[in-house]
């Protein structure tokens, strides 16, 4: 409990910090400025996001089988990842960590967070998992609209983010409408794959 | 309660039942409105608790990513209270306890806790709290208080309280019309029944009847009061002859107790002589127990002395016996001088009756002298004749007659000496008889004295028996004597137990009196 305590403390600070810059719009402590506690708000939503989405009964295979992260390429995250997750659980399921650069090794992941050093690879990394049940999550402009489905954006210094419902549905994973409500909703680009 | 007692029958059965009428209802009115009251409040609580929870839930997504557009969103949620008008305000707090977003109801003056109060709910005398928590994935990400007015509740409670007034009201006045006629066939015959007692007390005619209406309760009534009317005239008449025979018994009752007190007065004056005798008694019981330890003192003197003396007859029975063997050794020594004598008489006998002998052997001797001298001179006469030849002879012959001369004359001297001898043997032989004959006394005696010594010291050894016999009895007496001393003792306590007892018997004896003639005078106010 108190480990869980501080651990919420800490994710509480983190949170009310990013809240104060970008409400009051602060130049040097919004959450581009400060990589570190970006990095802490987006492993927050990670959290929440997985909160919000419910995979095919398929993928677990059992009751209480973790939640699998995986993070593909350059690590942007450190330890935050750990430490979020830490003494955390949904429907009963923890959450684990799995580092890669290789597509192949993070096949069994729920969810893959495409890291910026594989921006060039963007598009065979999705065309390789189109029959899995993985949530693709990323930080690069056209990311969602590449068949990707939550992708983080800054607007006006406010960490945002889009979903892309339609490459969700054929993967049989649900989103939340509660989700989807606070996303900024796209759809495929024509000429994507 | 007197107003109620000195009430008319009629009267009392109307107000019986408008009373059970009212008790009833307002019972049965305030059951219904206490468990409306219940109902509803549950009701309200179920209601606020559901619709905590929906709100909660609508917000987990907005406390979850608690950000500025999640507060609005959740201002938006609770703005959904508007609907129940009884809802005065509603507020979210997130996981840090922290104020997130609220909604008042216009006009309504809420203001939130900086903190929410405990999950659950309360009843204030204004309005009730829920405070519910708002879970994700079992994880409590925050807490919803919603605060409603308390109104639909108090107006329903008004609603219910003034039917059950209303009823109460119809209902009186129903029962008020109803009882009159519904009571009549239950007054009548009491006040019938009523009538005939009160004209029976006036008139003391116990032969007077009620007429009887029916079978009920009061026909019953009616039926005993008619048996009772029969009951005391027969009762009148046995009364009267019970108060002739108590006459007689109080009487005899009377005379009795005369006899009681004189008895009573003998027995007191009896118990009172008693006590004297008893005390009496005690003192000399109390004499006679010193007079015992005096006996008991003298009888242990005795007993030391007769020891005393059956030790003394034992030394003497001791002497005697020494005094027996004495005797006895003398009688033997008389026995041995006896036969010394007799053997001495035997020895004088022989030497007397040889002294004859002798005498005899003088005499011949002595006619030997004779004879011889007669021969000498016949010899000297011859020798004469022979001449010259002869003369020889002649002195032989003169020789032989000198020696017969010599016998003759020393057979003499014998003879004398011999009779001297026999004199003497003749005394001795006297004397010895004599010696004999004291001897035979001194043995008599002796064997007297021996007999005497023997009786003697039979009579000492029986007295010596005698002598520890008595010592022996005179041990037996004083343990007897002991055995008097207690119970002389066991007497005196009785005999001043009996004077104590004496003593109560008297007092019991002089209340007994008392108690007499108290009776008595008592009694004597029942003299007819």
């Amino acid at each position: 409990m108190n480990r869980t305590t501080g651990i919420f403390q800490r994710l509480g600070i983190g949170l009310l910090v990013f809240f104060a810059a970008s409400t009051w719009g602060g130049r040097s402590a919004n959450a581009q400025g400060t990589p570190t506690k970006e990095y802490q708000v987006k492993a927050a939503f990670l959290l929440n996001f997985v909160q919000y989405i419910e995979w095919p009964a398929a993928s677990f295979a059992k009751a209480d089988t973790p939640i699998t992260v995986g993070v593909l390429g350059a690590d942007p995250f450190g330890p935050i990842l750990e430490k979020t997750f830490q003494d955390e659980a949904v429907q009963g399921r923890k959450l684990v960590v799995k580092r890669s650069r290789q597509i192949e090794d993070l096949k069994s992941c729920h969810v893959i967070f495409v890291s910026k050093s594989e921006s060039e690879h963007v598009g065979n990394i999705l065309t390789s998992l189109n029959d899995s049940s993985i949530v693709t999550i990323s930080e690069l402009d056209g990311f969602a609209g590449s068949g990707g489905i939550i992708n983080f954006y800054f607007d006006d210094k406010k960490l945002r983010f889009e979903i892309n419902p339609t490459a969700a549905q054929p993967k049989g994973l649900k989103i939340s409408s509660q989700l989807l409500k606070r996303a900024k909703i796209v759809a495929t680009d024509k000429g994507a794959k | 309660m007197l107003w109620f007692r000195n009430m008319p029958v009629r009267r009392k059965l109307t107000v019986v039942i408008l009373m059970t009428c009212a008790i009833v209802l307002l019972l049965a009115g305030v059951a219904m409105i206490g468990t409306e009251l219940v109902t509803s409040r549950r009701t309200m609580v179920e209601d606020m608790t559901v619709l905590a929870d929906v709100l909660g839930r609508y917000s987990t997504a907005a406390l979850s990513f608690h950000r500025d557009e999640d507060v609005d969103e959740v201002k938006r949620i609770l703005a959904a209270v508007e609907a129940d008008p009884h809802i005065l305000g509603a507020c979210i707090y997130d996981k840090e306890n922290a104020r997130f977003g609220e909604h008042v109801r216009v006009g309504a003056a809420v203001t939130f806790a900086a903190q929410p109060p405990g999950d659950g709910h309360r009843f204030t005398d204004d309005y009730l709290e829920v405070t519910r928590p708002i879970e994700l994935n079992q994880k409590r990400i925050g807490t919803i208080y919603v605060r409603a007015d308390l109104e639909r509740i108090y107006s329903q409670l008004g609603v219910h309280a003034g039917i059950v007034g209303l009823l109460l009201l119809v209902a009186i006045a129903l029962t008020l019309v109803l009882s009159a006629r519904l009571q009549r066939p239950l007054t009548e015959p009491i006040l019938a029944l009523a009538a005939v007692a009160s004209r029976v007390a006036e008139s003391k005619d116990y032969s007077a009847r009620a007429a009887k209406g029916g079978k009920d309760e009061i026909g019953l009534l009616t039926d005993a009061f008619n048996q009772m009317l029969s009951e005391i005239e027969l009762a009148q008449g046995s009364l009267q002859k019970a108060n002739q025979s108590m006459q007689e018994q109080t009487r005899e009752v009377v005379d009795s107790i005369n006899i009681l007190v004189s008895a009573s007065e003998e027995i007191f004056a009896t118990s009172s002589q008693l006590a004297a005798a008893a005390a009496e008694t005690a003192t000399a019981v109390t004499q006679t127990t010193t007079t015992v330890e005096e006996v008991r003192q003298t009888v242990l003197v005795s007993s030391h002395r007769a020891k005393n003396v059956a030790e003394s007859a034992q030394r003497v029975v001791e002497t005697s016996l020494s005094g027996k063997k004495s005797a006895e050794d003398t009688i033997e020594g008389m026995q041995r001088i006896r036969q010394q004598v007799e053997s001495i008489a035997d020895s004088m006998v022989r030497l007397s009756e040889q002294s004859q002998t002798i005498g005899q052997i003088i005499a011949t001797v002595d006619d030997l002298a004779a004879q011889s001298n007669l021969l000498a001179v016949n010899a000297s006469i011859e020798a004469a004749k022979a001449g010259e030849h002869g003369k020889g002879f002649t002195v032989v012959a003169m020789e032989v007659r000198s020696l017969a001369e010599q016998s003759r004359q020393a057979t003499n001297q014998v003879r004398r000496i011999l009779n001297d001898i026999q004199k003497a043997t003749g005394t001795a032989v006297m004397a010895t008889e004599q010696g004999s004959k004291t001897v035979e006394i001194g043995v008599k005696q002796s064997g007297e004295a021996g007999q005497s010594i023997q009786a003697l010291a039979n009579t000492v050894v029986e007295a010596a028996e005698a002598a520890t016999q008595i010592a022996a009895s005179s041990q037996q007496q004083l343990v007897g004597v002991d055995q008097v001393a207690s119970a002389m003792k066991s007497i005196k306590q009785a005999s001043a137990q009996n004077v104590t007892s004496a003593k109560q018997l008297e007092t019991a004896a002089h209340r007994l009196k008392e108690l007499g003639q108290k009776l008595k005078q008592t009694v004597e106010r029942y003299k007819l």
